[in-house]
């Protein structure tokens, strides 16, 4: 009977019912089923007050809409494009992550940045089809920089330091941007674009106009690292900075269009909120009934070595980076991976960082990354031309990704420095 | 108890549809509408306000209020229950949805109306688990913070998955379809 109801809902779940409600179902009935009240689910529910880590989410969320309706995508792009002269490409890339890392939901940044820095490239010459790709790769890139809310959630559910995973995504990040930096590089190279001379005076120019949100990464970074402020007053930092920032100091925002970003950025905080809750329950379930145990003893049984297990790992995560958006998936996923992977002796502090890339890349796969509807809606072109236009960028992604998924290294020496 | 609380919101999503049909009543709720919305506002503000104070107060005088942690946490969950009402009105839940891309146009609606007609049944029974674990929390009686009983901070659970399911009904009955890719492309124009 609850195989059929199970059956029934991921259905209906493909058909685009709401997440929360199939994760809530499922845990109803288990609950019921199992002779337990169901207000169990609802006291998993009301765990979402007992973290102060998931302060965060409203606020860095809050934070990261207000610097998408403001004119700081403009200046970031003017200030990358003054300090990095290796061709807009290079600018586009960097840009991008470091917007996505403040403002984590992965759409924002195509809608952001996109609309500004495809003109700019054709007019710089490069290609179109190029350009669109780079511009759907950017769109998640960035993931891994603190202080993502990805990082954040992935810590939430796996309880993994966040300090360590703030750390430990800062090296795999930098190695996918400097990856796709290069083939950008080659390109701009080899379609002949305009490159700008490095000159102070448009560096000093650019700074001068972003000089009040120039400071913001390195406080809050900084504050979080030195341990002077902790992860929630950095959200609420953030959330104030910007304000300030953007409504007072810049009048980028003016009052009146106040509601409309709570509301918006709200909505979306919801969203992720309301899955967690009813996940919460159907995790406490699948935990209490040993169910990752199973699975990994199960998986023990026709696969010994860790290698193996990665490469099926990713095949996996892939996946499910296509079909989910970032959020759920790692609601969803993780607190079943984590045992399964720490039982074959993979960190999770590395396995946070595997699964990220993975997403990152899941956005961008072919026939259902989300990316590719958002960019397709953005730059107003088929879908299947987005198809053609990421393969490369897709490909180079998932190299980087073979390469941070098998030398750990990468991802964690940071954090034993750190350690030691 | 669950049978009558079941009524009342089919009851009140039937109203609500004639009030949309009819056009009656639009400012009452707009305005009930801004008050969620105020509400959401007000818990941001209190969570930004809050959290730079304990900067403040923690480093430069070594002290900070001791009631600010529960309420921030509270806000979280409140903001978010407020969140999730309002995702469903704007059909902006987060969903997986690969395959409605993939019926045709006329199997659409019927897509939609099965869809909301779920969700609100999920949501009315996650409701009434939410419910249970009120009155369970009241009759023990434990004090969050201040005035204030777990029990009253509790109730915006159950209160946000009535409204869900009320809602729901609603899209049902009105016929809400499909819901834009992304719902920041309004503003970031210029």
């Amino acid at each position: 009977m609850i195989g059929l109801l199970v059956i029934l809902l991921i259905v209906l779940a493909l058909f685009g019912m709401p997440l929360f409600t199939v994760m809530g179902t499922i845990a109803l009935a288990l609950f019921h089923r199992e002779g337990i009240n169901i207000s169990s689910v609802a006291v998993s529910m009301y765990t979402l007050a007992g973290s102060p880590l998931l302060v965060a989410i409203p606020l860095f969320t809050f934070a990261g809409y207000l610097f998408a309706h403001s004119r700081t995508p403009d200046r970031l792009v003017r200030l990358s494009r003054a300090l990095f002269p290796g061709g807009l490409a290079v600018v586009a890339l960097v840009s991008c992550a470091v917007f996505t890392a403040f403002t984590g939901a992965s759409g924002v940044t195509i809608i952001a940045m996109g609309g500004l820095l495809l003109p700019a490239l054709l007019k710089d010459g490069y290609n179109r089809r190029f350009n669109l790709g780079l511009l759907t790769a950017s769109g998640s890139l960035g993931l891994l920089f603190p202080p993502s809310l990805p990082l954040i959630l992935y810590g939430y559910v796996a309880t993994v330091s966040i300090d360590d995973l703030f750390l430990a995504g800062l090296l795999p990040g930098i190695f996918l941007v400097v990856v796709l930096s290069l083939y950008g590089l080659w390109r701009g190279r080899r379609d002949n674009v305009v490159r700008e001379r490095m000159s102070f005076r448009k560096i000093a120019s650019a700074m001068r106009d972003a000089a009040w949100e120039v400071p913001l990464p390195f406080l809050v970074l900084g504050g979080i690292y030195s341990g002077i402020i902790t992860v929630m007053e950095a959200a609420a930092l953030t959330a104030l900075y910007a304000l300030a920032v953007e409504v007072l100091i810049y009048r980028d925002i003016p009052l009146r269009k106040l509601p409309g970003i709570v509301q918006e950025s709200m909505t979306l905080v919801g969203g992720i909120l309301v899955i967690l809750a009813c996940a919460l329950g159907l995790t406490n379930y699948l935990i209490d009934a040993q169910i990752p145990m199973q699975l990994l003893g199960w998986m023990q049984q026709y696969l010994t070595s860790k290698h193996v297990f990665l490469l099926l790992l990713n095949v996996f995560l892939l996946i499910v980076g296509c079909l989910m958006d970032i959020f759920s998936a790692l609601i969803v996923v993780v607190p079943l991976i984590v045992p399964v992977a720490t039982g074959f002796g993979v960190d999770p502090v590395h396995l946070g960082i595997i699964f990220l890339t993975n997403l990152e890349i899941g956005y961008l796969t072919p026939p259902v990354g989300l990316n590719l509807f958002i960019s397709s809606y953005r730059f107003n072109e088929p879908v299947i031309a987005l198809y053609t236009a990421s393969v490369p960028f897709l490909l180079l992604l998932l190299a980087a990704l073979f390469v941070i998924t098998y030398l750990p290294a990468i991802s964690l020496v940071l954090v034993r420095l750190a350690g030691s | 108890m669950s049978a009558a609380i079941g009524g009342i919101v089919v009851l009140l999503a039937v109203i609500r549809t004639i009030l949309i049909r009819r056009r009656l009543l639009e400012g009452l709720f707009r305005f009930l509408g801004s008050l969620e919305l105020a509400a959401a506002a007000l818990l941001l503000g209190l969570m930004v306000t809050l959290g730079g104070l304990q900067i403040v107060l923690r480093n430069f005088f070594h002290g900070g209020i001791l009631w600010a942690d529960p309420v921030m946490r509270h806000s979280v969950l409140w903001i978010g229950c407020l969140g999730a009402s309002l995702a469903t009105c704007r059909l902006q839940h987060i969903t997986i949805d690969v395959f409605t891309r993939l019926l045709p146009e006329p199997v659409r609606p019927f897509r939609h109306a099965v869809v909301h007609l779920a969700t609100a049944t999920a949501a009315f029974f996650l409701g009434l688990a939410a419910l249970g674990l009120v009155a369970e929390e009241r009759a023990f009686g434990e004090i969050a913070f201040g005035v204030f009983s777990t029990w009253m901070l509790q109730l915006i659970l159950p209160f946000a998955f009535l409204l869900i399911s009320y809602r729901s009904l609603v899209n049902l009955m009105t016929g809400a379809g499909d819901r834009p890719p992304l719902s920041t492309t309004e503003g970031t124009e210029p």
